[in-house]
């Protein structure tokens, strides 16, 4: 074991430190003395140095500059930053912030200790091209990091949070005194009401869409066309389609009044890209030796597609259905000009009257939060929308699982 | 159906009926399509034959009959790349380290878990936006009030993750992998191919990518419009990430449920607006997707 | 994980080493292979003479792809394959911990099955290897010399810049030999190189192969006999995993010791 690789993991092993401490105390908002910035600091810069020098000085491979000029850096940081006003004030620039010495210093040093411990592979793989890779690969686990401790974050608040606020009267009642009391019992309902009916109408619609592009036309200016207009309808802000199904559905078909079927006809056109594309995927996964053995005994198309394709590739058309109706679901802008009432709506037992809906419901309450005491019910209300929708998806995910297993 | 009829139309000419039957069916989108843009546009026809150009103006003040809605529009786009500038860099190092490095164990646990982030309901986003990045924010710079653009960008961020990874991945599970053993062959290492050869030849797909979660973010309503805090104004300095400001999104779901008469009608100009800029910009991605695939495809 | 760390910090340790006989360049020695549960390779034996054309042939799915992938360890690029056995070349045993195996494919050049080249220019497709690699040598020398050897030189002069996906099937693949010789190997590898180009393509390949082996050591798989006939010095023939026979080309088609080779070569086989 050689000095360079010995200084090397010290580099790492400092540098890590550093930054799991700077993180440590971005996320607990908690003070960072200059000192303890400074010395931590000073102690990557140290290390970075002997590196440096070692490798410009006693082995002739003159490599060790990035390390020197890094050490200096870092050591310059730590020696300039008692000129950094604290806290940093923005406000003659017009920007009515202070950034404390604290996040700041905290931040620098997650950041400085990550591009230390970077540094560090290099030397330790004597700076083959494998050094390069493995440094690389660290940047990748770090993002992968970064982009599963916010959903941590949000599903461990929203569950710890919202267990409090579940109780059987949450579950069973209809709101009381503007949320304050009672629960989301017609919300949940009209919920399932809204996608159950969506489905009923997104179904054929997709599926049939799907069959036409997958089966019976594969090239031309007809299918472009479609193909473009599913695209740009997958594309389209959930927003736009709320509007349309005010302005169609509300004002036209239904009298200006909001209710259920006005709802599930505006989700039907949100899902219906979601699930037109995954039953066209389902569809071209069948092997076309499978359709070519049918029609040659003598089986029309139609009969071909009813007996052989649409079977097998039934598991992958209702995945890609249910997915689409967990984002439904969770949705709010498509349905609160069409469908959906805060209170009085009640259970539904109409197609044509409105109904309450749980997305509705945690937007409402969050409206009032401030003014009645309806913040744990929120939550309660976040922690039943995620289970009911992150459910769906699960359900889905199982479905495709098992279907990948069988082909 | 009677027996007889079924005698009469031969087994091929129903067979074209069943045809007609799904493309009926598949022309649905299309119409779907035009209805969206024909109601929208009549609904919002007042509104524009009353304000004309006044309409991207950046005065909005109800009282006095002035709706300019480039305000929203810039916030809109603000937001957008600030989003990008979080989600861009986390995503494709995600997706390069699902496509290229992660063993088939580990994608197969991680791509659920990346695709329950795509299915938390975009309301919860902005409620746990707005209590605690927004709280958080509010105490740790000493802001006006937790309502911010930065807050904003950062949870468009996390949303616009799931799409950036899935797309970019796709791209470049596509690029063909005896391109790959033949650079791995040369004596390159794995890092090397995929900075050489994969992501150069991904790169139309990864640039569609970008452009999707750029068109999601622009679109995203509910998360914006409750931590965005929708004051009609412009950020001052205009890059002022700590103000407040508006999206044409949040705009619309505010004032609609609250406004009647010309201010519904403005409501609808924004919305042609978005609608506009989003399609555009699912063309492009789509275009660029074909091409991606084209190229290693329609060699072979 | 401090396990792991003691490991990539002894890393250092010598690769083993052996005496191989003259003239020989590669050794196999008593080599098992296997995908998850399915043995591939059973126990293959073989020597790689320098400076000649060692084909390997035998019937579809008989392991010999599987075999010259494991020449220059890129079987390691499949997450289910596993080793046992050891390949020598020039003495050092390239399946031992120890040994880089980026190191061994610069050493081991590959062609593959279908011509693969990168989607970028003619010149950057040569240059490739000696990019990866930072070798410092001279690019325009380097790809004249490589595009000269493999034979395409006078096709492509004029339009080096140009993207190699715009070749011919037969140009693209002569293309891929000249990127792989641009790594200065000293074994080429050549997987079943002709099986997607016509006659025409095929003999001028076959034609390259014979002038290759002037300056490097060429190992080839091929399904078509009459090609290994005519190219090839030695001949492997392998059946089911295992390496029936191994001798001079026209031992093998002339005068085969084994039933089952002999069967093959005659045609006399399912």
């Amino acid at each position: 074991m050689s000095l360079r690789k010995i200084i090397a993991l010290w580099i790492f092993i400092v540098s890590a430190g550093v930054a799991i401490y700077g993180f440590w105390n971005l996320y607990n908002q908690s003070e960072i003395g200059y000192w303890t910035m400074a010395g931590s600091l000073l102690l990557i810069s140290v290390v970075c140095y002997a590196s440096g020098i070692h490798h410009h000085i006693i082995s002739k491979r003159q490599k060790g500059l990035p390390m020197l000029v890094y050490g200096t850096f870092v050591l310059s940081a730590a020696a300039l930053s008692i000129y950094i006003p604290n806290p940093l004030d923005l406000r003659p620039w017009e920007i009515y912030v202070r950034i404390p010495n604290s996040f700041f210093f905290s931040l620098f040093m997650l950041l400085s200790g990550l591009f230390g411990a970077y540094l560090s592979f290099r030397p330790f793989y004597d700076y083959k091209k494998e050094g390069a890779q493995v440094g690389a690969y660290y940047v990748f686990y770090l993002t992968l990091l970064f982009t599963l401790f916010p959903l941590f974050l949000i599903i461990f608040n929203i569950v710890t949070r919202g267990m409090g606020g579940i109780t059987w009267e949450f579950l069973t009642q209809d709101i009381v005194s503007m949320g304050e009391e009672g629960g989301v019992f017609p919300a949940i309902l009209g919920t399932l009401a809204m996608i159950s009916l969506t489905a009923i109408i997104v179904l054929p619609l997709g599926v049939g869409t799907a069959i036409y592009l997958a089966e019976y036309a594969k090239k031309g200016l007809a299918v472009r066309v479609i193909r473009t207009a599913v695209n740009i309808l997958q594309g389209t802000p959930s927003i736009v389609h709320g509007l349309f199904g005010y302005a169609f559905f509300v004002l036209i078909l239904f009298d200006g009044k909001k209710c259920l079927l006005a709802g599930a006809l505006t989700l039907a056109i949100l899902t219906l890209p979601i699930v037109t594309r995954s039953a066209e995927e389902a569809l071209n996964s069948i092997p076309g030796e499978l359709r070519d053995a049918s029609l040659a005994l003598g089986a029309t198309k139609w009969q071909t597609i009813r007996k052989m394709v649409l079977p097998p590739s039934l598991p992958g058309i209702l995945t890609g259905t249910v997915l689409g109706l967990g984002r439904a679901a969770g949705e709010t802008a498509p349905i609160m000009f069409t469908a959906v009432y805060f209170s009085g709506a009640g259970t539904p037992s109409s197609l044509l009257k409105p109904v309450q809906a749980l997305p509705y419901h945690l937007l409402s309450l969050y409206r009032l939060v401030g003014y009645r005491d309806v913040e744990q019910q929120a939550w309660a209300t976040a922690l039943i929308l995620l289970m009911i929708v992150l459910g769906i998806n699960f359900i889905a995910i199982i479905l495709r699982e098992k279907y990948r297993q069988r082909f | 159906m009677p027996k007889e009829f079924e005698k009469v139309i031969s087994r091929s000419s129903k067979d074209k009926i069943v045809q007609a039957i799904f493309f009926g069916i598949a022309t649905f989108s299309v119409l779907i399509i035009s209805f969206i843009f024909i109601f929208l546009f009549i609904r919002a026809y007042p509104a524009i034959e009353e304000f004309g150009m006044g309409l991207l103006s950046s005065d909005w003040n109800v009282s006095r009959n002035e709706f300019g809605l480039f305000p929203a529009l810039y916030g809109s786009i603000f937001i957008a790349i600030g989003a990008l500038l979080v989600s861009v860099p986390l995503g494709l190092g995600v997706a390069i380290y699902l496509s290229e490095i992660a063993s088939n164990k580990i994608r197969m646990i991680l791509k659920p878990i990346i695709e329950l982030l795509a299915g938390i309901p975009s309301i919860v986003y902005g409620f746990i936006g707005a209590i605690l990045l927004g709280r958080f924010l509010y105490d740790t710079f000493a802001m006006r009030g937790v309502n911010s653009f930065l807050a904003a960008m950062l949870i468009l961020g996390i949303m616009a993750l799931p799409i950036i990874i899935s797309l970019s991945d796709d791209a470049m599970k596509s690029v063909p992998k005896d391109m790959k053993d033949a650079s791995l062959a040369l004596g390159a290492t794995k890092w090397q191919t995929i900075r050489k050869v994969t992501i150069p030849g991904a790169i139309s797909g990864i640039s569609s990518a970008v452009i999707m979660g750029m068109g999601r973010a622009i679109g995203e309503t509910m998360a914006v419009m409750l931590i965005i805090g929708s004051v009609m104004k412009m950020p001052v300095p205009f890059f002022n990430i700590f103000d407040t400001g508006n999206t044409l999104t949040a705009l619309i779901a505010v004032h609609m449920g609250e406004s009647h008469g010309i201010i519904i009608s403005v409501l609808f100009t924004a919305g042609i607006m978005l609608f506009t800029i989003v399609a555009i910009m699912s063309i492009i991605s789509d275009i660029l997707q074909t091409r991606t695939k084209e190229k290693f495809e329609g060699k072979r | 994980m401090f396990a792991k760390i003691q490991e990539l910090l002894e890393k250092e340790s010598s690769c083993e080493r052996t005496d191989l006989p003259d003239r020989v360049k590669m050794k196999v020695q008593d080599f098992d292979l296997w995908y998850d549960d399915i043995q591939a390779l059973k126990s293959v034996d073989m020597d790689v003479e320098e400076n000649k054309v060692t084909a390997i042939i035998g019937p579809s799915g008989c392991g010999k792809s599987t075999l010259i992938r494991s020449l220059n360890r890129m079987n390691d690029t499949i997450p289910s394959v596993r080793t046992e056995g050891k390949v020598w070349l020039d003495g050092y045993n390239i399946y031992d911990d120890v040994t880089d195996c980026v190191d061994i494919r610069r050493k081991v050049g590959m062609v593959f099955q279908k011509p693969n080249p990168f989607p970028f220019s003619i010149e950057n497709n040569v240059f490739y290897g000696c990019e990866v690699n930072g070798m410092d040598v001279d690019k325009d020398k380097t790809v004249e010399r490589c595009l000269k050897q493999a034979a395409i030189w006078d096709e492509v002069k004029d339009r080096l810049d140009e993207n190699a996906l715009s070749l011919s099937g037969g140009q693209q693949q002569r293309l891929c030999i000249a990127r792989a010789l641009a790594t200065e190997p000293e074994v080429i590898l050549m997987d079943e190189p002709c099986s997607a180009l016509d006659p025409i393509a095929t003999a001028k390949i076959e034609d390259l192969i014979d002038e290759l082996k002037k300056d490097y050591t060429v190992v080839i798989v091929t399904h078509n006999m009459q090609q290994a006939a005519r190219v090839s010095d030695y001949t492997a023939y392998m059946y089911l995993g295992e390496l029936i026979e191994f001798g001079k080309t026209t031992q093998i088609f002339e005068n085969p010791k084994k039933k089952s080779t002999e069967k093959y070569i005659t045609g006399r086989f399912g």
